[in-house]
């Protein structure tokens, strides 16, 4: 306690403190808030990996149920449609087979029946069969192939084999070379400008023999409007690649068929191809996630395996974290203020503290100074009266605050050994000054009188008046003839002395008559009586105040004026000096009290008689 | 926590609850509180229910004087119910000639 307040009364002390606890609120916040941040923006990846996720399989799986539906399309649509069988191919799938031996549709027939096709499947802008020169009938000059493409809503019949060398068309080409069904890498059509992907299928006849192939034009715009469906945040975007990263779908058409390189980005291709195309991983089962924290952005890729495209979701990390940023900035505003107002709060609490520990330490010091003019106005030397032989004297005040309301006193004159003891109402400074009053009164008053009456009346008259406070004081004054060892004393309001009166080896030991005054300052017109009695040498007076007897321990148990007769026995028989008897009084009190504090003042004054020496 | 002595004023008569003690923590308050009958000049009786009190320490005496001197005028002082040691206090300090005492 003592380092906390010598802490306070250090100039300044409350400024470094509040810097300290500043710093301190501010580190612990930062770390707090550091450690909040951290698990909040993990948590939020975290959910917006979830959510790109699931919009990328959902358009994972629109896409290939599309591709998967036009693949069922030409197969089907070969099987019904012309003298067919399926066997298995060499690498164990199933190849279409038709019977040469049969003659083929008429040129007019496949265009119907391309035609229906497309009417049958809205998503098929264009559908083409070809085949080797000499299958079929009539031919143009590099063999028969023929296409329809709807345009504007009507369809339109091209002959290919008129035109050019269709068999040199990837469409036709990849199958002829192949032998395998695929999908070609997208392309821009050229009558209506849409940006398509196509799927060619290989007819063979009976004998294994690659005789052409029919393909399907898909058009990629249905595909680039379910991806802006499911843009997950405002700025980000969903687009799809094929394998060598050209865009099939990009919210700018401008950058259709282009590389993502013109996009601004640069992809490690063969990490990312490698990943989601590795033939050994589960199927869907890849996703990867990666991010270019130079360009502030996220990436979210996932693999189409019927057509080998790729759906990148690009995030921009404002985009992402945008509330988040929000939110720390507006928090840490928020604590920022909340810290500077909590740091003025203290500045201002611990200023006060400060100034009050400041006036507090001015007032115990006065306190102190003041306790010692107080007990300096009494009378604490032993023997009390060194040049008088005849009375053996010792006074004890121990007041329970700095300063108290207990008082005794004495002097001789003229033979006579005049004393007194006091106990003031209340405690404290209001006690201590009106105490200081009566002590002053007595030293004045008590020299003009030889009776103990008319000095307590004098007192009694100069406190009783203007006593608006009603302080009263009970006190026993006392006037002793030193040779003859005649006492005269009044007792206004105070606690009755024990008389000691030796009887031969015994020794009798009992309280005196209280007496029916009042205590001085009550009423100014009191009267006082006073008693006389005589002291043989031997003989001894303890005066006390109520401190004494009162005095209680931690079961608010008193001392008892018993215990004080049973004590001042014991010293009686001992035949103990004045300064002894206090002593073992003071110690029986001490240790009945076994610790706790002292409630009230405590003051004695043991007088023995001796007598005058022959 | 100081403990409180209710008071209560009917016709003539201010009658005051006193607690089990009656010491510094409660009858400096007791006498703020009887202040506010200084202007009563109709009290004519001032009764100190002691019927739980205790103890008695020189503030709570005081305060029993300042309601003979300050309340009202000069009203009458009663006691109710004061237990031998209570009125042993009151007996030392020679105040039982201008207090009545009643079981």
């Amino acid at each position: 306690m003592r380092a906390v307040k010598d802490f306070f009364l250090r100039a300044g002390a409350y400024l470094n403190f509040t810097l300290a606890f500043v710093f301190i609120a501010g580190l612990v916040f930062t770390v707090c808030f550091g450690v909040c941040l951290y698990m909040m923006r993990q948590e939020v990846i975290d959910n917006v990996e979830d959510r790109v996720k699931s919009d990328a399989y959902y358009v994972q799986n629109y896409v290939e149920g599309k591709l998967q539906c036009v693949e069922e399309v030409a197969f089907t649509a070969l099987c019904t449609h012309f003298h067919s069988s399926i066997q298995k191919s060499p690498d164990g799938g199933h190849i279409v087979c038709i019977d040469t031996d049969t003659p083929l549709p008429s040129e007019e027939a496949l265009f119907r029946f391309l035609e229906q096709l497309l009417e049958a499947n809205p998503m098929i802008c264009g559908a083409a069969i070809g085949f080797e020169p000499g299958i079929h009938e009539p031919q143009g000059a590099y063999g028969f192939a023929a296409y329809v493409t709807n345009v504007s809503g009507k369809n339109q019949h091209l002959r290919l084999g008129n035109i050019h060398d269709y068999r040199k068309k990837p469409w036709y080409k990849g199958p002829a070379d192949s032998r395998k069904p695929l999908w070609s890498a997208p392309f821009r059509e050229t009558s209506q400008g849409k940006v398509v992907c196509c799927y060619s299928y290989p007819i063979h006849d009976r004998k294994g023999n690659f005789i052409g192939a029919i393909a399907f034009d898909i058009d990629t715009a249905p595909i680039r409007e379910m991806c802006k469906e499911v843009t997950p945040y405002p700025q980000s975007k969903v687009t799809i690649t094929d394998r060598n990263f050209n865009y099939v779908s990009h919210p700018d058409t401008a950058l259709l068929l282009h590389n993502v390189e013109e996009d601004g980005f640069e992809y490690d291709a063969l990490l990312v191809d490698s990943i989601l195309f590795n033939p050994y991983r589960q199927k869907r089962g890849s996703f990867i996630k990666g991010q270019a924290p130079e360009l502030g952005l996220y990436f979210y890729f996932c693999p189409i395996d019927r057509a080998s495209w790729i759906i990148t979701t690009v995030c921009p990390k404002e985009d992402i974290f945008g509330r988040c940023t929000r939110i720390e900035r507006t928090t840490a505003l928020i604590a920022l203020v909340g810290i500077l107002f909590m740091a003025l709060c203290l500045l201002y609490l611990l200023r006060r503290i400060q100034h009050a520990t400041i006036a507090k330490a001015g007032i115990q010091k006065e306190l102190g100074l003041a306790s010692s003019i107080q007990m300096g106005m009494i009378p604490r030397i032993y023997p009390a009266l060194p040049t008088r032989h005849e009375v053996d004297l010792c006074g004890f005040l121990k007041p329970a605050k700095s300063v108290g309301g207990d008082l005794y006193d004495y002097f001789v004159q003229d033979d006579n050994l005049y004393f007194c003891i006091g106990d003031v109402s209340g405690k404290g400074v209001p006690a201590s000054l009106l105490m200081m009053v009566i002590i002053s009164l007595f030293r004045n008053v008590a020299r003009n009188f030889t009776d103990p009456q008319s000095i307590v009346e004098s007192i009694n008259q100069s406190i009783a008046r203007n006593n608006s406070q009603m302080m009263f004081c009970t006190m026993i004054v006392g006037i002793l003839h030193l040779p003859t060892g005649h006492l005269k004393y009044c007792n206004a309001g105070h606690n009755a002395p024990v008389l000691c009166k030796v009887k031969g080896d015994d020794c009798d030991v009992a309280y005196m008559p209280a007496g029916e005054n009042m205590p001085v300052g009550v009423f100014e017109d009191a009267q006082f009586q006073g008693g006389e009695l005589h002291l043989h040498p031997g003989d001894a007076l303890f005066l006390y105040t109520d401190g004494v007897n009162e005095a209680q321990n931690a079961r608010q148990e008193q001392f008892g004026e018993e215990a004080v007769v049973e004590a001042l026995q014991e010293e009686m028989a001992r035949q103990s000096t004045s300064d002894v008897v206090v002593g073992a009084i003071y110690d029986h009190l001490a240790r009945h009290a076994c610790g706790t504090e002292q409630s009230d003042d405590i003051t004695m004054l043991h007088l023995r008689y001796v007598g005058t020496p022959l | 926590m100081p403990k409180k002595n209710p008071i209560t004023l009917s016709e003539n008569t201010l009658t005051i609850v006193l607690e089990e003690r009656m010491d510094i923590s409660n009858s400096m308050k007791l006498i703020e509180e009887l202040n506010k009958y200084r202007e009563e000049e109709d009290i004519t009786e001032v009764v100190f229910d002691a019927r739980k009190l205790t103890y008695i320490a020189s503030t709570g005496i005081r305060a029993v004087i300042y309601a003979d001197q300050v309340v009202g005028n000069k009203p009458k002082i009663v006691f109710i119910g004061a237990t031998a040691d209570v009125y042993h206090v009151f007996e030392t300090a020679g105040l039982t000639q201008f207090i009545e005492f009643r079981d």
